[in-house]
């Protein structure tokens, strides 16, 4: 395919440089294994169709429905910091 | 259980003590005592490399060895590759030759990069290969890896960059 645009301002069949999580590189990478929440005794994973969201908020045992302690985690990630 | 007994190591230039047992692996004393969880458990079996840590100028797999034979010493984990928040040259090579996909291993083969390149400023492709031998990864097929450590070998000034075939 014949690329119609310049390198500038890229599209399609322009080659784009991946873009690497620093994180990894650097020993910040958050892995099943280095979650540490001792008082926890559930997880709860969500999925979520970004890589970039925040929990807004939280599920207390208070608000009722779980007597355990939940520990909830977005997946993939939250707050990446690729670059 | 075992007595407990007061250990001091040395990691990252800051010293860290603690009352561990003598059953306590090395991996695990860097993971929960400073919580320096960079360093991966990867096959509990020495056979991966992911948790390998430089103790005393040398690699070692830090899941096959007690904390207690690292008392006094010192470990470097990859946390304390980056100084003043400037990435080391390995780090920037990997970054740019995109040496990583998962991640995972990428801790270890830094380490084992680094400890190579304090032996060998300028090694060849098969030294390099030679070098990150004791550590696995099943994400990038290695060729990338190679082209990182290259990189830094590079910009550190001690080697020469070697032009290796891109990878789609």
């Amino acid at each position: 395919m014949t690329c119609r645009t310049s390198p500038e301002v890229g599209g399609m069949s322009h080659p784009i440089k991946r873009k690497e999580d620093l994180r990894f590189i650097q020993g910040k990478g958050n892995y099943v294994d280095d979650v540490s929440c001792p008082i926890c005794s559930m997880a709860i994973w969500c999925g979520v169709p970004t890589p970039t969201r925040a929990m807004r908020s939280r599920i207390s045992p208070a608000e009722g429905r779980c007597e355990a302690v939940p520990f909830a985690a977005l997946w993939p990630t939250q707050g990446d910091k690729i670059g | 259980m075992a007595t407990k007994q007061l250990i001091q190591i040395k990691v990252n230039g800051r010293n860290r003590e603690a009352m561990v047992e003598p059953r306590l692996l090395l991996v695990h004393f860097i993971r929960n005592i400073p919580g320096l969880t960079g360093t991966h458990v990867g096959c509990d079996t020495s056979h991966c490399g992911a948790c390998t840590v430089v103790l005393d100028g040398k690699t070692v797999k830090s899941c096959t060895m007690f904390a207690v034979q690292a008392d006094g010493r010192e470990v470097m984990t990859v946390e304390g590759l980056a100084t003043n928040g400037a990435l080391h040259p390995l780090q920037e090579g990997f970054r740019q030759e995109h040496g990583l996909q998962c991640g995972f291993c990428t801790p270890g083969m830094l380490m084992s990069s680094y400890v190579l390149l304090q032996k060998n400023p300028s090694p060849s492709e098969e030294e390099i290969r030679w070098g990150i031998s004791g550590n696995l990864c099943r994400c990038t097929g290695y060729q990338n890896i190679v082209k990182s450590v290259q990189f830094a070998a590079a910009k550190m000034g001690q080697g020469e960059k070697h032009d290796l075939p891109d990878i789609a």
